[in-house]
Order: C-alpha cells, then structure tokens, then sequence
C-alpha cells in the first residue's frame, strides 16, 4: 500500500503525541517521582492512638515507633504502593551475594541529612546499622542480630555482611513493610550523644523535625526541594489522642486530617460521614488455642488438653468443631463493617496467591456438634479466652467477645473472658505460659510474605509463641523457606506449608483485615501501601484547598 | 505558732515519704517495662541487658535508696522510654494542668455562687428545683461521659470548638465545663446553704428594715459572708482538681500531668509514675498546710487543741 509522505508525517505526529500522551498520563499516576506540584501551605495534622516506645534512636525502636518517626527518615529501599515492588530510595540498587550472606548497596549521590549534616554516605550507614545492632538493642530487625560487618569500599557503596544467608534482606531495610526501623541516620548527629540524637533527630526524609513534646506532639516542616517529593503541606503536626471517640470527634470537625481508627469504628465513622481510607492486608485476627507445644517447665504445659496435641484426630475435630462454630460473615458485618476477608490459614493473606485452593472452614452448627460428640466433648468445656488490647489492634477483644459467645451458644462451651493488657500479656508470649488459654490476636503483615511472620512466633526456636503450636513439619517448613533464596521456590515451599497448616486446623481463623484511617476533605490522593499500617508516604498526600 | 508549724511541716515529710514508698511498690508489682520497650520477638538476653542498662537489675531496696538519695538532691531520675530527666516532663507538663484546673475552678465558682445565691433567695420556688436538680445531675453525671457529649455537641455537631488537643484559648472551654461541672455543683450547693443561714442572720434583717433595695441586701451584705466557706473550698477544689484531672485530660487529648501520669502507668514508665505523683501529692500535701497555718491563725484555738482533748 502506497501512503502520501503527508499523510505518513501525519501519522508520525499522531503516533509521537499519543506516545507523549501516555507517557504523560503514565507519570503522572506514577506520582511519587513526579516533580513538586505547588509551594508547600498550611498544616497537615494527623491524630494517632499511641506514640510507641516514643524515641528516634535506631536502638530503641522496636518497630511501632515508625508510627511518629517515618516521616522524616528514609530506608534503603521503599515499596511501590501498587505492585508491591522494591524500588529504590536511598539506596539505588543492590545485589544478594554468598547465598544472600553479602548484601552490596549502592547509594544515592547527593542525599543531604536535615539541619547542615552532610551528604548522605555508606559511614551513616554503618553508624546507624552498628547502633541498632548493639547488645540490648530493642530493634528487632532480623539482620541485625547477623550483622558481621559494614564495610565502605567507597562514599557510596555500602557492604553488608552478616553471619548467615537473610534473603529477606530488603523488607527490613524498605520503608513499606509495617514495623521495620532500620531508616538511616547521620553518623554525626548520633555521634553527638543519645540524649542529643533523641531530642533534635536528623534524618533526610521530606519532612524535617521541629519539635517533640513526649507523649503530646511532634511538628515537621517541609524540606523544599526534597531529593524524592516535597511535601504539598508546609507543615505535619502528629498528636498523640489515646481515645478513639476524640479521634473521630476531631476529624469529623476537621481539625485534624487524618484520624488512625480501629476497624471496629467504622460504623462511628460513616455516622459521623467521615471520609475513610484503608490500607489492605494490615492484620490476620483469629482466636489462638494455646498450649500445643512441648513441656518446658511450670507453667508451660496442660496435662488433659482438649483441642492438642496438633497431630491427634480427636483434638483436631475440636478444632474444626470451633471453626464450624462460628458465623465469620456475622462477624465480618458486625464487628468489621465489611472489613474482614475471610481466611482459610492464619497469616496467609490475602489468599489469593498463597491459598488459591483452599477455602475457609465454613459455618455449619450442626456439623460443628457432630465433631465435638466424636470428639467426646458434647456439651464442650469450659475455658478462659484471653482478650488481649494492642495499639491500632484494638478489635481484638470485641471479635474474641464474639467468637466466645457463638461457642457458648452453639457448643454450650462455658469460656471465662479475661482482658489482659498487651505489656503483661508478651511476657506469656515469650515464656509459652499459657497453655489451655484461647487467645483473641490479631496478627500485623511485618513482611511482603507469609512465612516471615510465622517463623517470628511460629517456629519452636522463636523468641515468641503466638501461634499456639510448635511442631517439627512447620519448624521444618520455616528453616527451609528461610534458607531459599529464589522467590519462586520460596512461594511454592510456602504453599506446601499452607496446605498442611490448614488440615491441622491450628486456630480459629477469622481472616485478614485494614488499618482504617479518617481523613478531612483537605486530603487528596495517598498512595498506601498494603501491609503498611501506620500513616506513611504523607509526602505523596494531595492537598484540596 | 512556730511549733504548731514545725510539726505540721513534719508531717507533711513523712507522708510524703509513705507516698514515695507506696508509689515505688505499687509501680513495680504492676509489670516489667522491659517487655513494653522490646518487641515480642526480643530473647531473654536482649531482655537482660536492657534491665542491667536501665538499672533495673538491681534489688528492689537498692533501687529505692537510689531513688530516695536523688530525689534529696532534686533528681528524680529519667524517664525509661525518653530517656530525658522527670523533672523536665513535669515542668513541661505542669503548667497546663494548672491552667486548666484555674479555668475549671473559676467556671465552677462563675457558675456556682449565682445559681447558689438565687436558688437561696428564690427557695422552693420552680428555679431552686431546676438549681438543685443542676447539682445532682452535677455530682452524678460521669466525667468522661460528659466530655464526649459536650465533643459531640459543641465539637462535632455545632463545630464551634475545638474537639480535643490545646491550641488557643477557645480549646480551654470544653474541658474546663467538664472539669467544672462536678465542682460547680458542689459549690452552687454549698452557697445555697451558706446563704440560707446568712439570710436568716439579724444583720441581714436590719439591713431590709433600713429599707435597703433587696439586691444589695443579697450581693452586698449577705454574699459577702456566704462566700468565705466557698472560697476555703475552692481552694481545696482546686488542689483536687489536679489529681482528678487524669480523665479529662484524656479524653480531650489534653498535655497535662494527669495524662502523663497515666501514659506512665500504660507504658511502666516508673519514674514518670513516681515524679508525677510526688508532684501531685506534695501540692496536695502543701496547700492543706497552708490551710491548717491559716485557719490557725485566725482561730488560735485549733492550734492548742490535742486529739482527745
């Protein structure tokens, strides 16, 4: 076909402007890296139920702490808010060496720490990864307990060496997994003294501090021309408001912008019409059914326990009884507004990749007295469920009430609800002493996959036991997964274990759900990632004027 | 005189000692702040060694003459979490707290002493009911409940004043009404009373028979002496309300000591617990010296008298 030379220029030019069209289009919903929109104006004021720990330092941050903090440190490596990829943020890229054993970080030329601290170089680097990692240090990234070494071969290439293979590596340095503290500090700001380093942090996110009032406040300002993103508000104000009911009082009035809110409101926010934000996969709730773990002193073990061992069939008809017990869309509506996936294993959501074949027990009463009558159990037990209240967890207690009722009424179990308190209760977790005890617990996403929560309270070796079991096959599963360090045999190693964690039936599982946020109209677009689920990326946040 | 403050002065040292005392037990049987501070993950060593940083591996009585030898000397040691001294938390802490309370107690006594005053006047008549009911209602509503209603009214419905969180002088008024409220009705209670029995005095009737208007027979005479009660009382209210202020302060988001000492509490923060107490109780323990010396001076017969005699 023979086409006129103006016709085919046409045609270039059509072709060239829809590519910049959609080049265009592309960057601008790519936004993080977009240029700054506008001069930073007014206040952007958050209220958050608990300021953790409250301390900048990298040694006594234990992870809840990135709750007031985040905002003005970077990490090596950040997370895409919609694919979940690893992207690069102080440092530029990276690469796995030994087996993972060897991590090589290149580093961002040009970075500047607030307040006149210098370039950004592998020596803050290792002054911060060093600090976290002292004896009695309260941070509790992983890596850190493996670290040999930092070395700098030069300013900007930082190489990490640690005592064994940590695949994992990049979601303890990355700014979008929940609870990870290991953002970057200036040698010479910690070089100044902890008292120093704690009153005035210097980071180089693109927010700088200003003040902190302990257990009231803390003020940023906006670094102009921030190396990532200038804020679009000129300053962030963080206030600490422990109840709930002022939280949403004060976002419903706008007086602040954005509200962190326990799911369990969400029937209080859309009373009050306050605008919501989620942030999926945050947490995986269910009821923990202690004790299925071996003997390890007073206090630890349960001679005649009804619903263990894991491996015994009539325990395990216990267990499924429980499941079949309980209506979990009810609770789902009631107590969730909508805001429960329901689950078929514990931690593995959401369970489309992991659990693609394996669908939730299901609630059926009639079955559910069938199990417990071959179990020999059919006017159940009695027992005490512990309600334990975590910051941003606070639905533990209200979904736990529920699932004690539901067995009471449809298994005629007689449960003694006792709340415990999140400081005396990690005790227990630490020292497996509560055998016989159910559990009401909602579990946070600290990693982007399943096992890396199981293998922190799952694993017989674990300093914690939340799971309410320890047994040889999941340890077994844990240690091999840990070891891999191709992400594919990682996901069907994990799928194997999702299948045998499902036939044992270790809990009562409830499913997976948000972090709930109120926002005021003055906020726009913010790119959340899910997992994440304290307020993060404010710098991306739109303002509406 | 001087005696009689010498042992007051006394006694104001040893309970203060036994609140000391009472204070570190109590806040050392409700939990270890270590397993607060480290994640759940954390092993029993790291445990240890943050123990042996914070001191908290050393007996029970070394750690209380430790603390007793430096709150002689005005220190009374850091805060676990921030690390920073208690004392500087207190003085950061205080001051809203005493603002708060003074806002609360004038509302109380601007409240009050009118419908006190007119409810004695106007007695048994429909105003003393709806007042006495205005008092009741006072001393039996929940604080924290009136809190959240008059949020939900003048913060959120209305959108007239700021929700929680201490910004401009607008943010003291919904706090103080809910601090004030329990007091005020106390108070409108008592100058009711008080008025009751000045009204009834004969000075009060020759000042009607001299044919002096009723208003001045009310405000000017009779209040006059009504309100020396009254004032005593605020004073004590107002010490009151500083300890009381605890659930206020915490559904306003409020930065006072009160929210302070509880946040100790949640987070096992022992030293904020113990210098936000001592700092309460020895305010307590002043202003009822100060009280007592007063009222001893004025009324040289409390000073002499002995208990049983």
């Amino acid at each position: 076909m023979i086409v006129h030379p103006l016709a085919r220029r046409r045609r270039f030019r059509l072709g060239l402007l829809s590519v910049l069209t959609f080049g265009s289009v592309l960057a601008a919903a790519w936004y993080p890296i977009a240029a700054d929109a506008q001069e930073p104006k007014g206040t952007l004021n958050i209220a958050l139920a608990t300021f953790a720990n409250e301390t900048f330092l990298p040694d006594s941050t234990p992870g809840a702490e990135m709750v007031f903090s985040n905002y003005m440190f970077e990490h090596l490596v950040r997370r895409d808010p919609n694919t979940g990829e690893n992207l690069p943020m102080l440092a530029e890229s990276w690469q796995a060496q030994d087996g993972a054993a060897t991590w090589v970080f290149k580093l961002r030329r040009g970075v500047k720490f607030h307040g006149g601290f210098g370039e950004m170089t592998c020596e803050d680097i290792k002054a911060t990864f060093v600090k976290g990692a002292r004896p009695g240090s309260a941070n509790t990234a992983t890596f850190l307990k493996k670290l040999k070494e930092v070395q700098c071969p030069d300013p900007y290439t930082a190489v990490v060496k640690l005592n064994s293979p940590h695949p994992m590596m990049l979601n303890e340095v990355n700014s979008g997994v929940f609870a990870q503290v290991t953002y970057i500090n200036s040698k010479k700001a910690l070089e100044r003294g902890d008292d120093a380093a704690n009153r005035h942090p210097i980071g180089t996110g693109p927010w700088e501090f200003v003040s902190h009032t302990f257990g009231d406040r803390v003020e940023y300002k906006a670094v102009r021309n921030h190396w990532r993103k200038t804020p679009e508000f000129d300053r962030l104000v963080l206030l600490k408001v422990p109840e709930a009911a002022t939280r949403i009082a004060m976002v419903a009035a706008g007086r602040v912008d954005i509200a962190e809110v326990g799911v369990d409101f969400i029937k209080e926010l859309k009373a009050a019409k306050v605008e919501t934000r989620a942030i999926p996969e945050f947490a995986s709730i269910g009821i923990t059914l202690g004790g299925m773990w071996p003997d390890r002193g007073p206090g630890t073990s349960m001679a005649k326990l009804p619903w263990g061992p894991l491996d015994d069939e009539r325990a395990r008809k216990v267990r499924l009884a429980f499941n079949k017990a309980v209506d979990v869309q009810a609770i789902r509506e009631q107590i969730f507004g909508g805001f429960l996936d329901p689950t078929a294993v514990t931690m593995f959501f959401p369970g489309k990749p992991w659990t693609p074949n394996l669908k939730p027990y299901g609630f059926d009463v009639a079955q559910a007295r069938q199990l417990m009558k071959e179990a020999g159990y059919p006017n159940c037990f009695e027992f005490t469920m512990l309600m334990v209240t975590w910051p941003g967890r606070g639905y533990g207690p209200r979904a736990g009430e529920a699932v004690a009722s539901m067995l009471e009424k449809n298994l005629g179990c007689k449960i003694t609800r006792e709340p415990m308190d999140r400081a005396i209760f990690s005790r227990h977790f630490g020292a497996r002493t509560y055998p016989g005890k159910a559990l009401a617990y909602a579990f946070p996403q600290v990693g982007t996959e399943p096992w890396e929560i199981w293998i922190r309270i799952g694993h017989s070796k674990g300093a914690a036991q939340i799971t309410g079991f320890e047994h040889p096959t999941m340890d077994d599963f844990l240690d091999r997964i840990s070891r891999e360090a191709d992400p594919n045999a990682r996901a069907k190693l994990q799928k194997q274990m999702a299948e045998w964690a499902y036939r044992q039936v270790p809990r009562i599982e409830l499913g997976g759900t948000v972090a709930l946020f109120g926002v005021s109209k003055r906020v726009g677009k913010w790119p959340l990632v899910p997992g994440q689920g304290v307020p993060h990326y404010t710098e991306y946040i739109t303002r509406v004027d | 005189m001087q005696r009689y403050i010498l042992g007051r002065i006394l006694q104001l040292v040893v309970s203060l000692l036994v609140v000391v005392t009472f204070v570190f037990l109590l806040s050392r049987l409700s939990g270890d702040p270590v397993q607060l501070m480290l994640d759940v993950r954390a092993t029993e060593e790291e445990k240890q060694a943050l123990r042996v940083h914070l001191g908290l591996d050393k007996p029970l009585p070394v750690q209380y003459g430790v603390y007793l030898q430096g709150m002689l000397v005005g220190d009374f040691g850091r805060s676990i979490l921030s690390r920073r001294p208690v004392l500087e938390h207190i003085w950061e802490r205080l001051p809203n707290t005493l603002m708060l309370g003074a806002v609360g107690i004038l509302f109380s006594i601007a409240i009050g002493v009118p419908i006190g005053v007119y409810s004695a006047v106007k007695r048994g008549t429909v105003l003393d009911h709806v007042a006495r009911v205005f008092a009741v209602m006072g001393q039996a509503v929940p604080t924290f409940w009136l809190g959240i209603m008059l949020i939900l009214i003048f913060g959120v419905w209305l959108a007239w004043l700021p929700p929680g969180g201490k910004s401009g002088p607008e943010s003291f008024i919904l706090p103080a009404i809910t601090l004030g409220y329990f007091t005020a009705a106390a108070i409108m209670r008592l100058t009711r009373s008080s008025m009751l029995e000045v009204l009834g005095a004969e000075y009060v009737k020759f000042a009607r028979i001299k044919g002096l208007h009723e208003q001045v027979v009310v405000w000017k005479h009779a209040l006059k002496n009504a309100t020396i009660p009254v004032l005593t009382f605020s004073v004590m209210l107002f010490v009151i309300f500083l300890g009381g202020a605890v659930v206020t302060e915490t559904v306003f988001a409020w930065p006072g000591l009160g929210r302070l000492i509880l946040e100790g509490i949640n987070t096992r923060d022992y030293p904020i617990v113990q210098g936000g107490v001592m700092v309460f109780s020895a305010i307590y323990l002043l202003a009822n010296l100060m009280v007592d010396v007063l009222y001893s001076y004025f009324n040289p017969k409390i000073r002499f008298a002995r208990p049983g005699g």
